[in-house]
């Protein structure tokens, strides 16, 4: 008896896994509106249950938070992407004509006089430099052309989010009415709790890099760093990807700093402040908003990162460590939930 | 319906309780045919959940936004619904048909519940194992009712969630005075056993 149950699970998650991955491979786009629909409905369901508590049909709630996040998306597009945009070009002018060219060969100079004892005679920074950020603008101007043709997406995302939050109860009580009598409870008890960690969990991370972000804007604002809300918004991003992450907008902020001022002057105190702000996620921040149960393994970390870069390039690297998370929160959930049953020994 | 010549071959008990309680499994052609057994199913379930102590004084609303939230499910005569031993998620109400409580560490059968009554209430509160295994002695129909539906009723209905919280803790403390009271009687018995007048 217990022997066929266990078979039947088996059986049943690696025809699941099989068919996720059929899925994934055939209709990758679709299946992807439909993850980032269910991040969002994660994201936004606390304050639509709120609103139901407070009397006001669920329908009309989904529907007020929908209009709510879009007009906030829309006033915070409207005050920052003219900033972003101007910021964006400031920095591109200064790689190109203006301050760079009169920096760097100076800045050059000097790495060349430090490191005359190793026999370096010529470094070519300009041109290097010229080079990198070239292909990384070249890049965002692919991304920007790229956002007409997103725009679909983002709608169809829009409209899986509302029905998401203003259905998704009843989606699940319908999918857990196809389970066989033998696992109803089963699967009640884990989707339960596989929803409440997975909510905990990427809500946890979203505030998370927002904080970071917001911290560290408002702290390259008070150490006089230009472009400092571009730097907070890498910040905010790059903390999606633990260890190179923080490292990564250190290094950016430095480089902005270095490429403005042509000197090393403000490194350190920038470098000081990005150890503070990470010392304050580590201490209060993280503890306070992601379940130390989700912590990854630094082994699982780099292999993470490694596969996304591998398979989906630089976005694949950013999301490869919350993906890596929620795998491990389902998992968990999942193998506790089936051990506790009796299911698995 | 007339027209389903099954339910002629239908033993009686089964008979009466499907025009009791649900709605006959025909491929209706016509829509208001349908609507119209659909209200009437509604109405049935709404009289049997107001029948259930854990949703006394709810309104009609309240106990169709209690309804919508419950899991129907179907049992085969003489299949679990859960066995001992396994971790309680929750309460199932007797829809039709009939459940028999066991204890198969004692193979003996503790109770026999029909249409209206309820079991498994204990585990709405805490997810420690079963105490005895429930199955369905006919074919039986039941709404299962469960700790993560009690919380989504609690977070999104609070007026709802607290009634039936309260109710049902006053049926576990009733519960439990009515154990303590027993409790002290087999004490007093032993003790007038051990020492007699």
């Amino acid at each position: 008896m217990m022997t066929n149950t266990k078979l039947l699970i088996a059986l049943f998650l690696l025809v699941l896994f099989a068919l996720a991955a059929l899925t994934v491979y055939t209709i990758g786009a679709i299946v992807a509106i439909f993850l980032v629909a269910m991040l969002f409905s994660f994201i936004i369901s606390p304050v639509v249950d709120w609103l139901e508590s407070r009397g006001m049909p669920r329908s009309m709630a989904a529907t007020i938070m929908m209009l709510v996040s879009l007009g906030a998306f829309m006033v915070v597009m409207y005050f920052l992407a003219p900033l972003l945009y101007d910021q964006v070009l400031a920095l591109q002018e200064r790689v190109s004509f203006g301050e760079m060219r009169r920096s760097i060969p100076q800045l050059e100079r000097e790495l060349v006089h430090a490191l005359s004892f190793l026999g370096v005679k010529h470094l070519h920074l300009t041109t290097k430099i010229e080079d990198a950020i070239g292909g990384l603008f070249d890049n965002l101007l692919n991304i920007a052309s790229g956002i007409v043709g997103l725009l679909i997406y983002v709608v169809m995302t829009l409209i899986s989010t509302f029905f998401l939050l203003k259905d998704g109860r009843k989606l699940k009580k319908s999918l857990i009415e196809i389970v066989p009598n033998q696992f109803f409870e089963m699967s009640l008890s884990i989707t339960a709790k596989i929803d409440w960690s997975l909510g905990a969990y990427l809500r946890g991370i979203l505030l998370d890099a927002s904080v970071i972000g917001i911290l560290t804007t408002v702290a390259m604002w008070l150490l006089d760093v230009p472009n400092f809300i571009l730097i907070g918004i890498v910040a905010m991003v790059a903390n999606l990807v633990p260890y190179l992450g923080p490292p990564t907008a250190a290094l950016v902020a430095s480089s902005i700093s270095v490429i403005t001022l042509g000197s090393f002057t403000q490194v350190p105190v920038i470098l000081a402040m990005f150890t503070l702000i990470r010392l304050l996620d580590d201490s209060i921040v993280q503890p306070l908003t992601i379940s130390q149960s989700v912590k990854l393994h630094p082994l699982t970390i780099i292999f993470a990162i490694l596969i996304g870069g591998q398979l989906f390039g630089i976005l694949g690297m950013l999301f490869a460590v919350p993906i890596a998370g929620v795998i491990k929160v389902v998992s968990s959930e999942l193998y506790f939930g089936l051990k506790r049953f009796r299911a698995v020994t | 319906m007339a027209q389903n010549g099954n339910s002629e071959n239908k033993p009686r008990m089964s008979e009466t309780q499907d025009s009791v309680h649900s709605l006959p499994e025909t491929d209706e052609p016509f829509f208001l045919w349908s609507n119209f057994f659909r209200r009437d199913r509604e109405k049935d379930i709404l009289t049997l959940l107001r029948g259930v102590p854990i949703f006394e004084g709810l309104g009609r609303g309240q106990l169709r936004a209690v309804e919508r939230i419950l899991h129907r499910r179907k049992y085969a005569a003489g299949e679990y619904i859960f066995r001992e031993g396994d971790p309680g998620l929750g309460m199932y109400i007797i829809e039709s048909g009939e459940v028999s409580i066991v204890r198969e560490s004692r193979s003996s059968e503790i109770a026999r519940l029909g249409p209206g009554e309820f079991f498994g209430e204990m585990s709405m509160f805490n997810e420690r194992p079963r105490t005895a295994s429930a199955l369905a002695y006919e074919e039986t129909k039941v709404f299962g009712f469960f700790q993560p539906d009690l919380l989504s009723l609690l977070e999104t209905r609070p007026s709802i969630g607290t009634k039936v919280v309260m109710m049902l803790s006053r049926i576990l403390a009733e519960r439990l005075y009515r154990a303590g009271e027993e409790n002290a009687r087999l004490r007093s018995e032993l003790f007038l056993k051990d020492h007699p007048l």
